[in-house]
């Protein structure tokens, strides 16, 4: 049996059935390693834990969808589960707002006096060639930016908030979660 | 439409065989909350179809199949996620053994990300979800040749990527 062969009775199972098969991994280090990785794959890939009860309670609710006499307690857990798996990918993909709100009021602070200097200093500068004349009376029109930034920081608080909020229930979600990792274990205690 | 005895036999199917269906899809998946969406689909998927194809043949290849269209559905509609470390599996041994146990499964499961999609497909059908060779050609729609080419070449990468 040459290596070749040997890899197809391994992928097919039959080696153990063929003493040729013995023979050739016990003189080929190749393969050896190979039969060595088919046996971590059949064990470490084939085992998994338990299945948790929320997901059991999920696919529960798949069946009571259609059944009206469904408990609210059974819902009320279909329903966490859903929210705390659809909160977790929510908080990951949002994890950019905050430093984007910071960014936003970091501008704001720094562009609205230049662009008050600007709009005041043209004014108030003296036109070439008109030698030196009693600067006209200019009208100032102040620029009542007090509003926008006062919404514009009124939204970066909500913001804050909203991410408080959700750092909390995020804490939450994973206390649950241990919870349910303790409760798991409770046996070997 | 549906009976006492349908909802006892897909409650069963998900006793039997969910924890392997949800190692599976979180192998195919890289992230727990994809696996668990792909799951919760699974579920929805096997019960509206449950009442009109009941799995009298091979449950377990019945089962997978559905939660191998699931994934492939939520994976055309989402981009990849993070790479899974699954210790979970572990937490129920001793914690030096469980240390060595997670290093080698640690390895082993990274070593499987890092396989083409189509080899990583075949190799957590079969390793994971437990399908022989002609139910993983099934599932996928190839060949059984295909399935042990493709075997082959993942055993011959992983081989290389360990050492």
């Amino acid at each position: 049996m040459n290596c070749e062969d040997f890899l197809e009775a391994l992928v097919s199972s039959e080696v153990p059935q063929q003493s040729e098969a013995r023979d050739h991994v016990n003189s080929c280090s190749n393969c050896a390693k190979l039969a060595e990785i088919h046996a971590r794959l059949q064990h470490d890939l084939a085992s998994s834990e338990p299945l948790p009860q929320r997901m059991r309670a999920i696919w529960q609710a798949a069946a009571d969808e259609s059944m009206p006499n469904t408990s609210i307690a059974q819902r009320l857990q279909v329903q966490l589960a859903s929210e705390g798996r659809n909160f977790s990918r929510q908080l990951r993909s949002q994890s950019y707002v905050l430093p984007l709100a910071a960014a936003t009021v970091a501008a704001i602070l720094i562009f609205l006096p230049l662009a008050f200097w600007f709009v005041v200093g043209d004014r108030m500068a003296v036109q070439p060639g008109l030698g030196h004349q009693p600067p006209p009376q200019v009208a100032v029109h102040p620029i009542d930016a007090t509003a926008e930034l006062d919404e514009l920081l009124a939204q970066v608080n909500a913001l804050e908030v909203e991410l408080n909020a959700a750092a909390s229930r995020a804490q939450l979600l994973d206390a649950r979660r241990e919870a349910d990792v303790l409760l798991a274990t409770y046996n070997n205690w | 439409m549906a009976n006492t005895s349908y909802r006892r036999e897909y409650l069963k199917l998900v006793d039997d065989h969910g924890a392997a269906v949800l190692a599976m899809l979180r192998r195919l998946c890289g992230n727990v909350p994809d696996a668990e969406d792909a799951f919760q689909e699974t579920a929805v998927r096997v019960w509206k179809s449950f009442d009109r194809q009941p799995p009298l043949r091979s449950p377990r290849a019945w089962l997978m199949t559905i939660a191998y269209r699931a994934f492939v559905d939520l994976h055309a509609r989402r981009p990849q996620g993070d790479v899974l470390t699954d210790v979970a599996d572990y937490r129920l041994h001793s914690p030096g053994d469980a240390a060595v146990k997670v290093e080698e499964a640690t390895q082993l499961g990274t070593a499987v990300e890092e396989l083409s999609e189509n080899l990583r497909q075949v190799v957590v059908l079969h390793y994971t979800g437990g399908l022989t060779l002609q139910e993983t050609a099934e599932v996928l729609g190839i060949s059984t040749g295909t399935v042990k080419s493709r075997l082959s070449a993942a055993l011959s990468k992983l081989r290389s990527i360990l050492s």
